[in-house]
């Protein structure tokens, strides 16, 4: 049911913008940049803000759905409260850099299990969503993984909770040293 | 990324969506020997909740089944529910997702899909039926958005063919029951 695909460089390169306060430069997605021992733990402050609540209907891709829904709302920054749905075919990313591995798993019919993750702006203020969570096929096995932008169309139906995140104007760094 | 033909028509617009406000966050420990997802229905109904999302963060079954999807072969759908699988507990609920809303005869209804590991160590995750999953010992804890002046509604989807959850803003008077 599932098989194995060479893995895709990441065509969204996360470029950190210019520190305004002397600190080291907050890249859009920190935490996943393999910077060891140079990474400090990475605080901002900030509030919950409205909620959205969407239905995405078929053939639409969950990743560019959720940004698509966040944008219709102006919502730049948000996390994942609930998620539940179903996709014609899955494609989770697992790994990281040169290894990283692209999974397929054929439908239709693919459970959306859990989904977790936030979406945050590009430099250009777009948002973009990365997700990550588990799926079942119809065998019942269970795959987790990074959605892969463009490759998890809806089959029936995705309910989704959204809710904005309100941060503060400038993110502070606390502490240093290995993460 | 492979698309597939549904029974319906296309529907417009592709991406339905509201802003819902807060209607407030609850934590609840749904007790042993009720079933999930009528268990969590009346909780919520007693709290005053009308639709919300859910998060399941953990919890242990003492008995459970759960349905996962297959391609439908009579064209009727593009995919259905295959035969439920039915595990003996004690199984662990490790993760999962769930939302309340409305049926279409105004019913508190839950959809919920959930990661479990039964009493091997096998992972194992579906869609979760009403009257089917029996909280074990220790209970099943529920993180709960409550949504104000929006709601899910069930409605028949003719595009896929099934009752499918739309969100919907609520007319004051729906909003203050």
């Amino acid at each position: 049911m599932s098989r194995a695909k060479p893995a895709k460089k990441p065509t969204r390169a996360a470029r950190a913008p210019k520190s305004r306060t002397g600190l080291p430069p907050v890249a859009p997605h920190a935490l996943t940049q393999d910077r060891p021992g140079t990474l400090a733990t990475l605080v901002e402050r900030g509030r919950y803000g409205r909620m959205v609540l969407a239905r995405v209907r078929p053939n639409i891709d969950l990743v560019t759905g959720i940004e698509r829904v966040c944008a219709a709302h102006n919502i730049t920054h948000a996390v994942v409260r609930s998620a539940v749905g179903s996709l014609v075919d899955a494609a989770l990313g697992y790994g990281e850099g040169e290894s990283m591995t692209m999974i397929t798993v054929e439908g239709p019919g693919i459970e959306i299990l859990t989904i977790g993750g936030e979406v945050r702006p590009d430099e250009t203020g777009k948002p973009v969503a990365r997700l990550r969570g588990t799926v079942s096929d119809s065998d019942a096995n269970v795959y987790g993984g990074e959605f892969v932008r463009g490759g998890n169309p809806i089959c029936i139906t995705l309910e989704i909770a959204m809710q904005e995140w309100l941060p503060d104007l400038q993110a502070s760094v606390e502490g240093r040293g290995k993460n | 990324m492979r698309t597939v033909k549904q029974p319906g028509p296309p529907a417009k617009p592709r991406l339905l969506s509201v802003a819902a406000g807060n209607g407030g966050e609850l934590r609840l420990v749904l007790q042993e020997g009720e079933d999930l997802l009528n268990g969590l229905a009346a909780a919520l109904g007693r709290a005053g909740v009308v639709s919300a999302a859910v998060a399941l963060a953990g919890g242990r079954f003492s008995r459970m089944q759960y349905l996962t999807g297959q391609p439908c072969d009579d064209g009727s759908r593009v995919a259905t529910y295959g035969a439920p699988t039915v595990l003996e507990g004690p199984v662990v609920l490790l993760s999962g997702n769930a939302f309340l809303g409305l049926d279409e005869k105004g019913k508190p209804i839950v959809h919920c899909h959930a990661v479990l590991v039964d009493n091997r160590g096998k992972v194992h995750g579906g869609h979760l039926p009403p009257g089917a999953c029996v909280i074990g010992r220790g209970g099943v804890i529920a993180h709960v958005a409550a949504f104000a002046g929006a709601a899910l509604h069930v409605r028949h989807d003719a595009e896929t063919n099934y009752p499918v959850f739309h969100p919907t803003v609520l007319a004051a008077a729906e909003a203050a029951q």
